[in-house]
């Protein structure tokens, strides 16, 4: 009789039957969930340690195979670069046909206030102060303290830089002066002269530091609404300065120095 | 007096290695002027000079600006750090992030001060910009796990037997 009136109370949604379902449910839930999570570790325990305790195994060693593999892939492709690297360094070296002293850059500026690198070869190496650093893709910098075993050398993108340069494409000479950070400009360039956004800058070989012809970087914006005779020429290295890591010295602007 | 400041020299150059390797050119913080600045707050003012000394010579000898300038900026830091006393250190993880921020402006301003006078080229906007926005505050950010990393490192030496000098008295 009492079944039958609940199951009549059910069928009529009574909140008191729904009420009572909801009692129970709070009650038994957590311990069921409680046994659930404790059955599914048994059954990870039966699976991974007794069962499968073989598979299992083997699996850890693919993994650490895997890993392994993974490692040298990462060594090789490391290996790889660093050859390539090396490789446009040789042929550059080729190309200038100047004596020149192979460095690796060790350690960079750990401020903003200016732009500058320290390279691993010295005066015990034949650098010298004034010598120019470059790179496959372009001008670095320029050679401003020699230690026995250590230089630093100011990058292009310095404040303090300055170097004669020319425009490429229409011969338009300027300085090419650092801005800071990853930036410098082409000054002194009037503002009739041909300058378009894309345009090669090199330098000219005057000053004696940079050899003539080699690529100080690319034209990336031009301004001739400023005030004043000359226009802003923007240019951005041709080298990315803050990742390159190896570079050659060129020891011909000290010999043409020093007859 | 000796082990601390070994201890906080060795970090330095740590820190300084680890900018160099592993966070140039990516993340561009100022971990050197914030071990300056949290070593100030809780060592005694010779360890403090000796730190900045150091540190700031340290990096002076890896830049082009003229020697003494990051020197110039780490005696300011301790200056700062000096000023607002190690009660710094007992604040909230966002008063020090403030602090921090706040005193490594104003090394940022005297530094700029100083090349000024020196007739140096100023910085460019962009660069000034981008401290403000990133360097500085991606820095400040960094100062409770500094402060925390150097109580750590002050209670692990209490326990070795250290005494700074004033309380060992």
């Amino acid at each position: 009789m009492a079944v039958f009136a609940l199951l009549s109370l059910s069928l009529q949604r009574s909140p008191v039957v729904r009420r009572l379902e909801g009692l129970l449910l709070s009650l038994t839930a957590p311990g069921l969930q409680v046994l659930h999570a404790g059955g599914d570790a048994v059954k990870r325990v039966w699976r991974g340690y007794v069962w499968l305790v073989g598979v299992q195994r083997e699996n850890e060693l693919l993994k650490k195979r895997l890993a392994e593999a993974e490692q040298m892939e990462a060594r090789y492709q490391e290996a790889l670069k660093a050859l390539q690297r090396l490789e446009a360094l040789l042929d550059l070296k080729r190309q200038l046909a100047l004596p020149v002293i192979g460095a690796r850059i060790i350690a960079y500026d750990p401020s903003l206030w200016s732009r500058a690198v320290i390279i691993d070869q010295g005066r015990s190496a034949g650098v010298e102060p004034g010598q120019a650093v470059v790179a496959p893709a372009g001008i670095v910098g320029r050679v401003v303290e020699a230690y026995p075993r250590h230089a630093k050398v100011m990058l292009i993108v310095d404040r303090l830089s300055g170097a004669d340069a020319l425009i490429q494409r229409t011969r338009i000479r300027g300085i090419l002066q650092g801005r800071g950070a990853n930036r410098s400009a082409l000054e002194y360039v009037p503002k009739s002269a041909d300058v378009q956004v894309g345009d090669v800058v090199i330098s000219s070989g005057l000053g004696g530091v940079y050899p003539a012809g080699l690529v100080f970087g690319k034209v990336s914006a031009v301004n001739k609404r400023g005030a004043g005779v000359f226009q802003e020429v923007e240019v951005t290295p041709a080298v990315d300065l803050s990742t390159v890591e190896e570079v050659l010295v060129v020891k011909s602007a000290k010999l043409a120095l020093t007859p | 007096m000796l082990a601390p400041l070994t201890l906080l020299l060795l970090l330095g150059l740590a820190l300084l290695y680890f900018q160099n390797l592993i966070l140039h050119p990516y993340v561009q913080v100022r971990l050197l002027s914030l071990l300056t600045f949290a070593a100030a707050l809780r060592q005694p003012l010779a360890v403090a000079v000796g730190v900045a000394v150091f540190l700031g010579l340290l990096q002076d000898a890896f830049a082009l600006t003229p020697m003494g300038l990051h020197l110039a900026g780490a005696v300011l830091l301790v200056a700062a750090a000096r000023f607002l006393s190690r009660r710094l250190l007992l604040a909230g993880p966002g008063a020090q992030i403030a602090a921090v921020a706040l005193v490594l402006l104003l090394e940022e301003v005297g530094v700029r001060l100083i090349m000024a006078f020196l007739g140096l080229p100023p910085l460019p906007w962009q660069d000034w910009a981008r401290q403000l926005a990133v360097e500085i505050p991606a820095t400040a950010l960094l100062a409770p796990l500094m402060f925390a990393g150097l109580e750590r490192l002050h209670a692990c030496l209490w326990r070795l037997g250290w005494r700074p000098q004033r309380e060992a008295r």
